[in-house]
């Protein structure tokens, strides 16, 4: 589902690259933590997947999409079979919880009654059904979390990309947004989650990337790409 | 994108009513433009329709000699109403002349009392029609006709129609500097308003970027809001020029002396076309669009 080969992406000359000749790939349907301390490169090679960066250099593939030679009028196609959380939930404050969820379905120009339907369903799986109404102020920081992953997750993506979700939260918390994630990698999805928190990878083990410096020190599952 | 259109324009209005310090603010910024460069077109507007109204009042006039009698001077205006330039050639008899004077001169009736005869001569009056008003045309035909032998003298008003000629190009031009001024700062007002608003909304846009928004899908509701805000502001400001027109340039412009002068002059408002909202929406749409641009979407 997602492979890289030799990808060198850097910033600009004064610092080392963020991610420095990396290879790997991530099957179709597997959860991954990528992990690392902060600088590792994480947060890069995420970004690489869902088009917010380009490679300097090598290839990133993305379900057959070669990114590195996207045009820009195709990347929101990609984004589309792409669900992404963040540690600060990027929620529009002015928006309801219900509006929040819907804009991924507005966005694929659904009819009103199938979006109505859609997020409904997605706020009923993550257990915020009740608080369709609420603005994201109103909500504690695990229930925005899980209002951004009804987000991700309503427009069934095949990718779901997780940076450092639960970072702002809880260990009891936590557990809960990592148990959401887990769920939608059962319903098929390929998982890829950045954290450096060792105690979250131990709760729901998985393969482990880890990366430092841009580069790939230990794989607990990958083969070469 | 089924629904596409009523979704844009739902969101359009949806970000107005969420916004509406900010949308208040881009509308007077908006309205007083609109309003700014609105007087001015009516300044200007009503600066050359006086200049053509006094053209269109300024006659060619042939003195006739003493000894020329009515026939003649009929036989003159006749052969004048037939020139192609010509829009009306009148013989005046010196008695038409004496009575006409007798007329403007009501508030001294004792001047004119003790003239038994008129002491003014007969004359052919010839007004042009308004594509012949030029000075060549006017040069023309008083060459033809200025040693016909019952023509004493020829009054064609020349020095009067040079300095209208000039004072209406210099509208013109003046017109067009300064109209296309008024018209760039409008759509540079306007497209700073809307770069504002644009750049506060930076998470929202980040967001639909996020979940697969293509650029028209982003750019579709500032535009329709930018299009909005501006009919708006352009009708507002169309409300206010007319009641500046009625109540202050209507009155100004009758009482003025210069002006009462030429009676039967009376101002005139713009076309309702120029100040139709879709003039406002364009330039709004323009702003928007190029606001969109420059903030990168």
């Amino acid at each position: 589902m997602i492979r890289m080969f030799h990808v060198v992406k850097s910033y600009g000359p004064p610092g080392p690259p963020a991610l420095n000749d990396l290879t790997c790939h991530i099957r179709k349907g597997e959860m991954v933590y990528l992990m690392g301390p902060s600088g590792a490169g994480k947060t890069t090679f995420l970004r690489l997947i869902y088009a917010a960066d380009f490679p300097s250099s090598g290839q990133v593939l993305v379900a057959g999409r070669n990114v590195a030679k996207l045009r820009e009028s195709s990347i929101p196609y990609l984004r589309r079979n792409i669900g992404v959380v963040f540690q600060d939930f990027k929620l529009l404050a002015g928006r309801t919880v219900f509006d929040n969820v819907a804009l991924t379905l507005e966005v694929l120009g659904k009819s009103r009654k199938e979006i109505t339907r859609r997020v409904h369903d997605a706020l009923g799986e993550v257990g915020m059904h009740a608080k369709a109404s609420a603005h994201p102020v109103e909500l504690s920081g695990g229930e925005q979390q899980r209002v951004a992953i009804a987000r991700a997750l309503v427009g069934d993506p095949t990718v779901l990309l997780a940076d450092e979700p639960t970072g702002n939260l809880d260990p009891s918390m936590s557990g809960e947004i990592l148990e959401l994630i887990r769920r939608v990698n059962l319903r098929g999805a390929t998982v890829v989650v950045a954290t450096h928190d060792p105690r979250l990878v131990a709760s729901h083990p998985r393969r482990v990337i880890e990366l430092n410096r841009g580069r790939i020190v230990a794989d607990s599952g990958g083969k070469a790409a | 994108m089924t629904g596409a259109p009523l979704y844009f324009f739902r969101r359009a209005l949806a970000n107005i009513a969420g916004e509406r310090t900010a949308t208040g603010l881009t509308l007077s910024v908006v309205t007083i433009s609109f309003l700014i460069f609105g007087v001015y077109v009516t300044i200007a507007q009503n600066a050359a329709h006086f200049m053509s109204d006094f053209a269109g009042r300024v006659q060619i006039v042939f003195d006739l000699r003493r000894d020329a009698d009515a026939l003649a001077g009929e036989a003159l205006a006749s052969k004048l109403r037939a020139e192609p330039q010509v829009a009306e050639a009148r013989y005046v008899s010196p008695a038409d002349a004496l009575d006409r004077l007798r007329r403007d001169l009501t508030h001294a009736p004792d001047l004119l009392h003790a003239l038994t005869e008129s002491p003014l001569p007969a004359s052919v009056e010839v007004t042009l029609k308004a594509e012949y008003r030029e000075r060549p045309d006017i040069a023309r035909l008083i060459e033809r006709y200025a040693h016909a032998p019952i023509v004493d003298a020829v009054d064609a008003g020349d020095e009067f129609m040079d300095a209208f000629t000039r004072v209406l190009a210099g509208i013109w031009v003046a017109g067009v500097v300064i109209g296309a001024f008024l018209m760039v700062s409008a759509v540079f007002i306007v497209a700073n308003t809307i770069r504002l608003t644009i750049i506060r909304r930076r998470g929202e846009i980040e967001n639909m970027r996020l979940v697969g928004a293509t650029n028209a899908f982003v750019k579709a509701p500032f535009l329709i809001e930018g299009i909005l805000v501006g009919a708006t502001g352009a009708l507002a400001a169309a409300g206010g020029l007319y009641l500046l027109y009625r109540f202050i340039l209507v009155p100004v412009a009758v009482s003025a002396p210069v002006i009462s002068v030429f009676t039967g002059f009376e101002p005139v408002f713009l076309p309702w076309r120029d100040l139709a909202g879709a003039s406002g929406s364009v330039r709004s749409w323009a702003g928007s669009a190029r606001s969109c641009r420059s903030a990168g979407i």
